[in-house]
């Protein structure tokens, strides 16, 4: 039931893709192939630009049939934030072949504010690009986290986590779990059932944390940068310092970028991961912005927060719905950090300000408003310039997707490169613009759901959002969960789009939290049926309430006794 | 529409009694009638071959036992097709072999290393195929029946037989007497099949199994055209004795200038079918084509359209198999497609819980034609890959695909990269990643070459092809397999996984 993402794809590739450039022969039957030139099967793509159409009879296999492609050996990578650092760092990783150079300006500074990531982070820095957990942990300091309290819908609040919770049925029972959550929706997974009781990690031999695959982590911007980047020097990465001034295009290509200090750059591939500026993709190639304000109405955050005191870390973000918007509250070892997300033509800054404060009267430091559009570019591969992170599309923080969509297009760049051997053509860039455009757009309408069906409180803002949201391409899935509830089996045939990054597990996490009616809702299982379900929750309680708290699993890793990958 | 009091099926021969006897044993507290239209085309002739997924149909879902199976519908396993087609050698295609699979410390996935180094026994099927043995041996006198590489042939006769006392032993009820004028409809909902003694039949779900007639179908069904007026759609087939020749293995197509001539291989006959698109032939050219190599039996003829409609279930009807959607046999999806929309249909009663409105319709109708949609890019990539006759130049000059340009367009560009997979459309799909790469090397559709490092893998890969050969060259033709199955079934016990 569950897809194979696109993600996991990659993943394995990327795993394995890491050879250096290949040598070798190739042919048919044993018989070596030759000269002759064929570029797309079936004839479909390229005949429209006029080249050679396939005859149906050409040999499979062709050498030479890329050269006229330029090879690409130079990647000029345009800015130093977490998208410069995490898109050079997997391009030498899985392209080791390739000269990765990253130009940052010391002028213009980092967002910098505190992350929640998704569980895609802590596998790719680990397994794709190799970096020691302990170096990370050490450097970066990480919390974890295992999903989002959502104080949202009318329960008290549910978790949203990175296990299956939904897209699974309970042996012995009749029907998928998220029928019958309607009322209580706690433990449902073993996740779940330790986030509610504040607990990370069950606890292995000797108190030990047992640490599965599948969390995520809490993360503060400047030592995720600082740290990435001394990986990233030691991987090979050639950093610069120097600010743009100027970029010389030609047709739909860049051929240089001219700078303050080392006058003019030159690559072969250029990456724009100058975050909002889009100085290559936006302004340089012009590529239209796809704005995402008709469904998603908040353009503002005031972010601010305080030193922890005796605060459980919780192993969660929190989510929590106010008058204009939501807010946030990232847990960090030392440090809480709390965000009022609001739409600005609801509600003035001064009045958001006297909101945030009201809810988080422990805030310490001095409030910043940060003004954000959200949207994406149509293309994010033009030419020879690929868009990664802000400079290729933004939505607020919501659902923690901004390191995980660099990752994506970082992975789906350097998997573009091993697929042609350096010379991808204009099949491939269509191809990777399309899953990039699908995993936005996804983005988009996930969060679409949140604000359309979240009726907690009863404010301009929020009815607005109630009747104008658009679901976007999901708009068939929800009418389909309308009809029939929540029914992994048959709303997965409603995903609109490949490749897809929530699941159905994702949208019935929402749906099922935020009681979003359906026609099945009247249904009740018999009695030995429910028995065999609360038997299966009584277990996740069960083991969750001997559990590690984030403290007491920070303290084990810290522990001299402490082996990672034991 | 809320839980099922009843279901009608309408239609004759194989597809009426499978879908008849799929409905009974999917919900056993429903009665199931079965009402035989009038005027019902018949089979072909020569039988057919399926796909791997209809074994475990027939033994899991329909409740076949082995026995059963051998003893009255007597099928012969198949392990693919062997094309003589196109390319300079014929080629196998096997119903087995994951080319996307990059095992631990091979240079790339698996199909660039079978595009360099050639298909040949690179799986168990195919060297078993190249051998012409069906299973291998399971120590010093068994077999080792590989059931999940293998589809069956069928013959209609012999397997309508079966599926009739299946029926009968089931409690399906049945009618006959059914004509399109006694179906009544009222709005988007049949109320009523008026027979011709004077019963009107009801039910809460009406079935239409009964193939191109479409009994139970309405003008504006939204019939699609699939392949352009390219894909054949007339055929003439004849059934022979089999003499002393071995069973195949496989099904085998051979292409002519208008069309191709197929074989299907049954225990004591051979199955042999022109078949043609009229445009480039007459029937008289076809006749004498399939008289070159056989002219004993009854001469069987089938006209088809190649098509399917947009709204297979509207109201209270459904219809299913070869009333949903019709191809040319060279895509051997008749079977295939049947069983996608009864798993589907079966899925979705079952999930929904009975309420089935017009959401739940539209999952079925989209996945039901695109289905067939992609079935249909199927078939027309065997057709580009065709002779040099003008249909082949025809099926080569059309550049549109029906849903799986993306896909083709990739393949073009990268090859058997596992990154195909995002490709699909309608994931998984109705013929599958696997399925589609498969059909792309063995027929093949270029790619750009590419240079593998090192040449480990080279030696790696000439002893799994080695290790197939071994395997082929010690197993069993399929007369043993046959023999052995059959005398099981009639001591009442069949080894196989065929129960």
């Amino acid at each position: 039931m569950r897809v194979k993402s696109a993600a996991e794809a990659m993943e394995e590739a990327a795993r394995k893709g890491s050879s250096s450039r290949i040598m070798g022969e190739c042919g048919v039957d044993g018989e070596r192939c030759k000269g002759e030139e064929v570029r797309v099967g079936l004839g479909i793509l390229l005949a429209k630009r006029g080249r050679k159409r396939w005859d149906g009879m050409t040999p499979m296999v062709c050498l030479s049939s890329r050269s006229e492609l330029l090879e690409i050996r130079q990647v000029l990578v345009l800015g130093g934030g977490s998208a410069g650092l995490l898109a050079a760092l997997t391009l030498k990783r899985m392209r080791p072949e390739l000269e990765v150079k990253l130009v940052a300006s010391a002028e213009i500074g980092v967002i910098g504010v505190g992350e929640g990531t998704t569980a895609v982070f802590p596998d790719h820095l680990f397994r794709t690009l190799g970096i020691s957990p302990a170096e990370f942990y050490e450097e970066a300091r990480p919390t974890w986290k295992q999903g989002i309290r959502f104080v949202w819908g009318p329960r008290e609040d549910f978790f949203y986590d990175f296990e299956f919770q939904y897209d699974r049925q309970y042996e012995g029972t009749a029907r998928p779990v998220g029928y019958y959550a309607t009322e209580d929706c706690r433990d449902l997974s073993q996740t779940s059932a330790l986030m509610q009781r504040d607990r990370v990690f069950l606890s292995g031999p000797l108190g030990r944390p047992l640490m599965k695959p599948g969390h995520a982590f809490h993360i503060e911007n400047k030592l995720l940068v600082r740290c990435l980047e001394s990986v990233a020097r030691r991987s090979g990465v050639i950093f610069e310092e120097d600010t743009l001034e100027r970029v010389e295009v030609e047709g739909k290509r860049v051929s240089a970028l001219h700078f303050r200090e080392g006058g003019e750059r030159r690559a072969d591939l250029y990456v724009d991961a100058s975050g909002f500026r889009a100085e290559l993709i936006g302004k340089a190639l012009g590529e239209p912005f796809k704005s995402f304000s008709g469904g998603l109405f908040c353009d503002r955050a005031v972010i601010g927060g305080w030193e922890r005191t005796d605060e459980v870390i919780h192993p969660y973000t929190t989510a929590e719905t106010m008058d204009s918007g939501w807010c946030w509250q990232i847990e960090h070892e030392h440090f809480i950090n709390r965000g009022y997300v609001y739409g600005g033509s609801f509600l003035s800054d001064e009045e958001a300000l006297e909101e945030f404060l009201r809810v988080n009267p422990k805030v310490s430091t001095e409030p910043r408003v940060v003004k954000f559009r959200s949207g994406r570019y149509e293309r994010n591969w033009v030419g020879n310039v690929v868009a990664i992170g802000n400079a290729s599309g933004f939505v607020e923080p919501l659902e923690a997707t901004a390191l995980a969509q660099i990752i994506y297009e970082s992975r789906w760049l350097a998997e573009m490169l091993r697929v042609s051997e350096g010379r991808p053509d204009e099949v491939q860039r269509q191809f990777y613009n399309r899953l990039i455009g699908v995993t936005w757009d996804e983005i988009r309408d996930f969060l679409a759901f949140h604000y359309k069906f979240n009726r907690r409180r009863d404010t301009a803002f929020w009815r607005h959002c109630h009747e104008e949201t658009s679901l976007g391409d999901y708009e068939g899935f929800y009418r389909l969960y309308e009809e029939v509830g929540p029914s992994p089996g048959l709303l997965v045939k409603a995903v609109p789009q490949r490749p897809n990054i929530y699941g159905v597990e994702g949208f019935l996490a929402m749906l099922v939290g935020m009681r979003v009616p359906h026609r099945a809702m009247g249904w009740q299982p018999a009695a030995e049926d429910l028995a065999k379900w609360e038997r299966q929750r009584q277990k996740h309680a069960g083991a969750a309430a001997s559990g590690l708290t984030v403290k007491e699993a920070l303290r084990a890793i810290r522990s001299p006794q402490w082996r990672w990958g034991s | 529409m809320r839980a099922m009091e009843s279901i009608v099926v309408a239609g004759a021969s194989t597809h009426g009694l499978l879908i008849a006897l799929a409905m009974r044993r999917a919900f056993p507290g429903v009665p199931v009638t079965l009402v035989l239209p009038d005027g019902a085309k018949p089979e072909d002739v020569a039988g057919e071959a399926t796909s791997p997924a209809v074994i475990p149909f027939l033994c899991q879902a329909l409740g076949i036992s082995g026995e059963d199976l051998h003893r009255l519908a007597r099928p012969v396993w198949s392990l693919g097709a062997k094309f003589l087609w196109g390319r300079e050698k014929p080629f196998y295609l096997s119903f087995d072999g994951d080319y996307l699979k990059w095992p631990e410390g091979w240079p790339a996935e698996l199909g660039y290393v079978a595009a360099s180094e050639g298909m040949e026994a690179s799986t168990p099927g195919l060297a078993l195929m190249e051998a012409g043995k069906l299973f291998p041996r399971d120590g010093a006198h068994g077999i080792q029946p590989m059931e999940g590489i293998c589809g069956l042939n069928l013959r209609a006769m012999e397997w309508n037989e079966l599926l009739l006392k299946e029926c009968r032993a089931v409690g399906v009820q049945f009618r006959d007497g059914l004509k399109r004028e006694g179906v009544v409809w009222s709005g988007e909902e049949i109320a009523y099949l008026g027979l011709a003694d004077g019963m009107r039949l009801t039910a809460s779900l009406y079935v239409d199994a009964s193939g191109g007639q479409r009994v139970l179908g309405r003008g504006d069904d939204g019939w699609q055209e699939l392949g352009g007026g390219i894909f054949c759609t007339e055929s003439v087939s004849r059934l022979r004795r089999r003499g002393s020749e071995p069973i195949r293995v496989h099904s085998t197509f051979e292409i002519l200038d208008f069309g191709y001539r197929r074989r299907v291989d049954h225990d004591d006959g051979v199955g042999m079918g022109v078949v043609w698109n009229p445009r480039f032939a007459g029937e008289e050219e076809a006749v004498k084509r399939l008289e070159e190599k056989v002219t004993e039996g009854v001469m069987g003829r089938r006209t088809w359209k190649n098509g399917c409609v947009s709204r297979a279930w509207r109201g209270n009807r459904v219809s299913l198999g070869d009333a949903a959607g019709e191809l040319d046999p060279l895509a051997g999806v008749r079977a295939g497609m049947l069983i996608y929309g009864l798993h589907l249909l079966r899925q979705v009663l079952l999930e929904s819980g009975g309420w089935v409105g017009d959401e739940v319709r539209g999952v079925f109708n989209r996945g039901v034609e695109e289905g067939w949609r992609e079935y249909a890019d199927y078939l027309m990539v065997l057709y580009k890959v065709g002779g040099e006759g003008g249909l082949w130049a025809a099926a080569r000059e059309r550049s549109e695909w029906h849903l799986m340009g993306e896909l083709l367009g990739m393949w073009g560009s990268v090859g058997p990269s596992l990154h195909l997979e995002s490709c699909l459309p309608n994931w998984p799909g109705a013929v599958g990643i696997e399925g589609w790469v498969r059909l792309l090397l063995a027929a093949g559709v270029p790619f750009p070459a590419r240079e593998l490092p090192g040449v480990e893998w080279r030696g790696w890969w000439r002893s799994m092809v080695e290790k197939n050969r071994h395997l082929a060259r010690q197993a069993v033709p399929a007369e043993m397999c046959l023999a052995a199955a059959r005398r099981q079934a009639a001591g009442g016990g069949v080894r196989s996984g065929v129960r």
